[in-house]
């Protein structure tokens, strides 16, 4: 159990800068997420901290030493790879055992840790085996256990189950879960994976372009989003934006725009603090789930025509047109007769929806 | 993919050339030399031998130094194919992963060894030779053959490193291995099939040397087969069954290395070829 | 990029210090060679400047054979071309057996040159070689002939029994570009309705194109400096009409024991060839980069 500090960490690749001035703090225990998009420098960073790729600038400090030009196997972390890297020619127990024999452990106990290793991830039966005898979601489990013997003080992962069919990979994160229970270990793990990334983290690194954008528990990050880059990263279906006017000013200092889109006049929003400009052009950020059911008086209600349903058993997806490029997408429950074509009525909850400058920084 | 039966008859007729084109010959070889004298020279050749005889071989073995060639032969490129290994695969790794200055100017270079006239090199190399007291040793053999196999070997396990993922010499380094470890532990035993095919190779170019071998070795104890050989062609009234009877023996251990690891050679040729 | 510089130039020191010294260092000293006046190993010379290579360049002998070389180069690169793509594509095929095949097709590079040369100086001899007697039968000729009598016969045998021996090389160099190319390209192909013809026009050939480029570079370089096939078979003859350069230099260092001569055709040759493959790959680069 270790925590982790990196400060103005840069990363350049012959002039490319690819991590530009990265500050992250990662706590004893604690499960961290880097999410983003393809090409982001997630994997770059991850790789910076496993001392894989050399720094060009910055810190990285593991309980208070610095490690930044300390060989990666001293550093005391594991790391976990897409593509699981067992080595091919020896076998499941040679595999965990490697580390082991490298840090000069006894033969006899290098057995015993991996047996009992092992034992725990249900390997003990393929012990044996070479990697290209086991299926995908065993050969997982052997990466995971080879980090495990060597008893790191940070473990990482870089999308270890993006390999893996939509099934085991539930069944992998349970279990990726309950070794961080279990260990209590700090892990960092590298996701696409919107869900991987809500149920697993403690805390959520949102990059995008080598910078973070934000860091923050799941659930914050969904409810109160920084910027639009963000609101719009996390969550699914994604969040609507929609341009909108700031006409005045509520009483509780929330502000009271218009949205031609949904048809919308003196719609309240809170912003995030401060005042918002009258006048000002805005971005409104409504979830899916920010429209609710009619009758309920909890706030304004449009009607719009569903041009296309999904329904995904106890919800439905509407995407409202009219010009299908950006559709208006609205969540609704309990509403079995929805077909294309049909009118969708729902409550605008404007109390949970969010508001951004032009620049996509959150008002 | 299914084929047309043009294409069927097509390929039908292009495999029966190759066959008559690369095994005939062998076959003309290896049956005549166990045929009687004259009719090895009868004007009318037979496919199948009429006669049957082992008096070629024996005559071979009595009256040449042959099995001697034989052993210097197998001496020679055996140890060959071992030194080039042991120099080729750390320089291949080190060209293909390691940082050092000047390294792709230096592996550039070393390709250029095939761009000029080998024979160029021979006559200060004699001369070389004749001071260091290398000249008729198998030792100054073992010496040409290496410098001439390297380029190549290191070209070809270069490419098989590099079809190696990273990821396994990562997760290596992850677990603590040093560099010298990563090449014994893991990368090599990762491209047998390129080590066997760059010792094949080694094995085969020493087998077949007959330039340098002619000029550097003077004494007969010393001949390698193509050069003892050739002096067999000269030394005699041409004895047809003789040198068919040699012929046969000389094609014989290459046969037999290529029964046994044939598969990886032409594998790793071509795998490295592409890459 | 990985491990201490110390250990990577332990690591390639042994193979480049070989290489020096068995090929750059003596590649130096024979243009030094070529620059000095000594006849046979061992004896003392002076520096002349350039006038070997003013004497060499006024031999009508090393023009002679430098156009030998020049037909040998290209013939035997068209040879084993055409022998090697038929091969290569025969070999891409699925038969059964195709796998021995494709591993034995190189028994006759394997072999000692020398065992080449037994082979087919009997089989094309005029006692009991298989060739003459064939060739009466197919009505080709009428009585044998001496394949090595004339110039042109021994040349044409010559070019014949190199390729024989280089084509299955460099058909399993093809073979390793055609595997390269995705069957999917193919197998849109046909769903497109083009025919065998159509398909190896429009896709084996346009993709195979670098990797025959390539190929022909090495093959060039590799058949000018083919020495023994030559020396063994004709010595040259006759009437030097099989008098290759490399031919040439060995004759003139070692018969006629005239080292300084032999070194400067030696780098002369050696110029023409860095300076043809070096025009080559920059011409290949060149429309791969297109
Ligand atoms: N070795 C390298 N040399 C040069 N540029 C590189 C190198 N490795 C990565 N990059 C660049 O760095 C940037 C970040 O790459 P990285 O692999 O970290 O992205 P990622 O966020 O992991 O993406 P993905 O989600 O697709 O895995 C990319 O623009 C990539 O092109
Ligand atoms: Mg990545």
């Amino acid at each position: 159990m270790s925590n982790l500090h990196i400060t103005s960490l840069d990363k350049d690749y012959s002039g490319h800068q690819v991590l530009h001035g990265i500050n992250l703090n990662v706590d004893s225990g604690e499960f961290v997420v880097f999410v983003g998009p393809s090409g982001c420098g997630k994997s770059t960073l991850l790789r910076t901290i496993a001392g894989l790729e050399d720094a060009s600038g910055g810190s990285i400090n593991i309980d208070a030493r610095d490690v930044t030009r300390v060989d990666p196997a001293e550093r005391g972390i594991a790391m976990v790879f897409q593509t699981y890297a067992l080595y091919p020619h020896m076998t499941v127990e040679e595999n965990m055992a490697f580390g082991l024999e490298m840090s000069g452990m006894s033969k006899a106990e290098r057995k015993q840790t991996v047996a009992q290793v092992a034992e725990t991830l249900h390997l003990s039966d393929y012990l044996p085996r070479k990697p290209r005898q086991l299926s995908g979601g065993q050969r997982q489990r052997v990466a995971i256990g080879r980090a495990i013997v060597r008893n790191p003080k940070i473990f990482l992962f870089d999308e270890p189950l993006s390999n893996l069919d939509a099934e085991l990979r539930v069944k992998m994160r349970m279990e990726i879960s309950a070794l961080h229970q279990r260990l209590g270990a700090t892990m960092i793990y590298v996701t696409h994976d919107q869900v991987e990334a809500m149920t697993l983290a403690d805390k959520i690194v949102v990059l995008r372009d080598g910078r973070i954008e934000q860091v923050g528990a799941p659930m914050d990050l969904y409810a109160d989003p920084d910027n639009a880059f963000v609101a719009g990263f996390i969550g699914s279906p994604k969040i609507n934006f929609l341009q909108a006017q700031v006409t005045g000013r509520s009483a509780d200092g929330g502000a009271l725009v218009t949205v031609p889109r949904l048809g919308l006049k003196n719609l309240e929003v809170k912003p995030r603090g401060g005042m918002v400009d009258i006048g000002a052009t805005v971005t409104l950020g409504l979830r899916p789930e920010h429209f609710g059911a009619p009758g309920q008086g909890r706030g304004p209600a449009v009607t719009l025509i569903a041009d296309a349903v999904e329904n995904l058993g106890s919800v439905s997806y509407a995407h409202a047109g009219p010009d299908a490029e950006e559709p208006v997408v609205v969540e609704v429950k309990d509403q079995a007769t929805l077909a294309p074509g049909g009118a969708v009525t729902a409550e605008v909850l404007s109390g949970r929806a969010f508001l951004f400058d032009a620049d996509g920084r959150r008002l | 993919m299914r084929r047309s039966w043009q294409m069927n008859i097509l390929l039908a007729l292009s495999l029966a050339f190759l066959c008559l084109l690369i095994l005939l010959p062998f076959w003309w070889v290896v049956s005549s030399s166990f045929k009687e004298p004259q009719e090895i020279i009868s004007r009318s050749p037979t496919m199948v031998p009429h006669s049957f005889t082992l008096q070629h071989f024996q005559k071979l073995l009595s009256s040449s130094a042959y099995p001697t060639y034989m052993l210097n032969s197998l001496i020679v490129s055996t140890i060959s194919a071992i030194i080039t290994l042991m120099l080729a695969v750390p320089a291949a790794y080190a060209f293909f992963r390691m940082h050092f200055p000047g390294r792709e100017v230096m592996y550039r270079t070393i390709l250029l060894a095939y761009a000029f006239p080998s024979i160029v090199v021979l006559i200060p190399l004699f001369g070389m030779f004749v001071k260091l007291g290398l000249v008729d040793t198998l030792t100054g053999l073992v010496i040409i053959n290496v410098t001439f196999a390297l380029p190549f070997s290191i070209w070809m396990l270069r490419s098989f490193f590099a079809g190696l993922p990273k990821e396994i010499e990562e997760a290596a380094v992850m677990d603590g291995a040093s560099t010298l470890v990563i090449l014994r532990r893991v990368m090599i035993p990762l491209i047998t099939p390129g080590i066997a095919s760059v010792g094949i190779f080694a094995f085969i170019l020493s087998w077949t040397e007959y330039v340098f071998t002619s000029v550097l070795i003077v004494s007969d104890a010393k001949r390698t087969v193509p050069v003892g050989f050739s002096g067999i062609i000269g030394q005699y009234q041409i004895d047809w069954g003789m040198l068919l009877a040699g012929a046969s023996f000389a094609v014989l251990p290459v046969i037999i290395l290529f029964s046994l690891v044939g598969r990886w050679f032409v594998g790793g040729l071509t795998e490295g070829a592409v890459k | 990029m990985r491990g201490s510089t110390p250990l990577a130039i332990a690591f390639v020191a042994p193979a480049l210090l070989l290489l020096a010294a068995i090929l750059g260092w003596p590649l130096i000293s024979a243009v030094v060679l070529s620059l000095q006046n000594i006849r046979a190993i061992g004896t003392g010379g002076e520096l002349i400047g350039f006038d070997n290579y003013a004497e060499v360049l006024s031999d009508a002998t090393f023009w002679r054979a430098g156009g030998i070389s020049i037909v040998w180069v290209l013939a035997n690169a068209v040879v084993q071309t055409i022998l090697a793509l038929i091969t290569a594509l025969a070999l891409q095929q699925n038969f059964p057996g195709v796998r021995i095949a494709r591993t034995w097709v190189i028994l006759t590079w394997i072999v000692p040159t020398v065992v080449t040369v037994i082979i087919w100086r009997w089989l094309f001899s005029s006692s009991g070689g298989m060739i003459n007697p064939l060739l009466m039968q197919l009505g080709v000729i009428e009585r044998p002939i001496g394949f090595f009598n004339t110039p042109t016969t021994a040349m044409a045998t010559l070019i014949f029994i190199n390729s024989w021996r280089w084509f299955p090389f460099i058909a399993l160099m093809m073979l390793a570009g055609l595997t390269r190319i995705p069957s999917d390209l193919y197998e849109a192909a046909r769903l497109d309705g083009a025919n065998s013809w159509r398909r190896f026009i429009r896709i084996t050939w346009p993709l195979l194109a670098p990797t025959m480029g390539v190929l022909l570079v090495i093959g060039t370089l590799l058949s000018f400096n083919v020495f023994d096939i030559i020396w063994l078979l004709t010595s040259g003859g006759p009437a030097g009409g099989t008098r290759t350069l490399p031919v040439l230099i060995y004759e003139t260092a070692f018969k006629s024991y005239n080292l300084s001569e032999a070194a400067t055709i030696s780098v002369l040759a050696t110029v023409f060839l860095m300076g043809f493959a070096l025009l080559a790959t920059r011409y290949i680069s060149k429309t791969e980069a297109q």
